[in-house]
């Protein structure tokens, strides 16, 4: 004869030991859930700023090269007008451009407006932000073809 | 009892499951996206014309292959090519410093008007990385 008692006793252990089987991996899985979720949201963070990065220097570009570094004619006339003549680059329009000012305004930690030399870097600067971009300009006054670069972090 | 169980697990799993493959799907779509740098690619397609017009290459232009400014302006776009690698078409292969070349995919094309011997013509300008 089966003793009912330890029939139930079984029943009740195997419930368990199933249950035990059954919670793990869902326990293991939503951990890691967790962890992918985490890693999702880092790099579509890092994405974003990313983006924002970019933005911020073609816009710092599209100002230096349309306005600020742009060479300014002045009519003879009473009431000069600077006639602005975008993508060619002025070295003295260039010198007199407050990067530091222009940094603060867009909120980032440095900024780099200017040439690289042959070897493709800043000169003497080792220390010079990552991130760049660049447009094509004409510089002084035999028009040059040359990049301008906005550098930025 | 234990059917019940049984169905709830199934539930469970299935429910795991299938936001397991969301997650996949979803992670598979965030690897895909880049910068987006469509704007600064049309400044930079607008840099080569400006450039050119800078450089007078279009006083005087035509697309005869005898043609002192076309040569000029074919000169103009080899230095640009050499600065940035990039492929600059002009009207098509008329005017390219690529000619012949096997170029990756085309990254902007644009308008733009000019005039070539007393006509207006709409020329369109593209630029491709070079490969």
């Amino acid at each position: 004869m089966l003793n009912p008692s330890k029939n139930t006793k079984d029943k009740r252990a195997f419930i368990s030991f199933d249950m035990m089987l059954s919670i793990l991996p869902v326990v293991l899985m939503v951990a890691y859930t967790l962890t992918y979720v985490n890693f999702i949201t880092e790099n579509s963070d890092n994405l974003i700023k990313k983006q924002i990065l970019h933005n911020k220097l073609v816009s710092v570009a599209n100002l230096v090269v349309n306005d600020l570094a742009a060479k300014k004619m002045f009519p003879d006339s009473p009431e000069p007008v600077a006639s602005i003549k975008p993508n060619w680059v002025d070295e003295t329009e260039l010198a007199k451009i407050d990067v530091e000012d222009l940094r603060k305004s867009i909120g980032l930690v440095k900024l780099y407006v200017g040439w690289k030399n042959n070897d493709n870097q800043i000169d003497d600067n080792l220390d010079y932000p990552k991130t760049c971009i660049y447009r094509i300009v004409v510089y002084a006054e035999n028009k040059e073809i040359r990049q301008i670069f906005v550098c930025g972090e | 009892m234990v059917i019940k169980m049984q169905t709830m697990e199934a539930v469970i799993s299935l429910l795991i499951l299938v936001s397991f493959i969301s997650m996949l799907t979803l992670e598979q779509e965030n690897t895909k996206v880049r910068t987006d740098t469509s704007l600064y690619k049309q400044q930079l397609a607008n840099d080569v014309w400006r450039v050119l017009y800078l450089r007078g290459d279009f006083k005087d232009f035509s697309f005869d292959k005898n043609n002192s400014a076309r040569d000029k302006t074919e000169k103009d776009l080899e230095r640009i090519g050499e600065l940035t690698s990039f492929c600059v078409f002009i009207s098509g292969e008329t005017l390219t410093n690529c000619r012949g070349e096997n170029v990756g995919e085309k990254s902007i094309s644009i308008e733009k008007f000019l005039i070539v011997e007393g006509e207006l013509k709409k020329v369109p300008l593209t630029i491709a990385i070079k490969k």
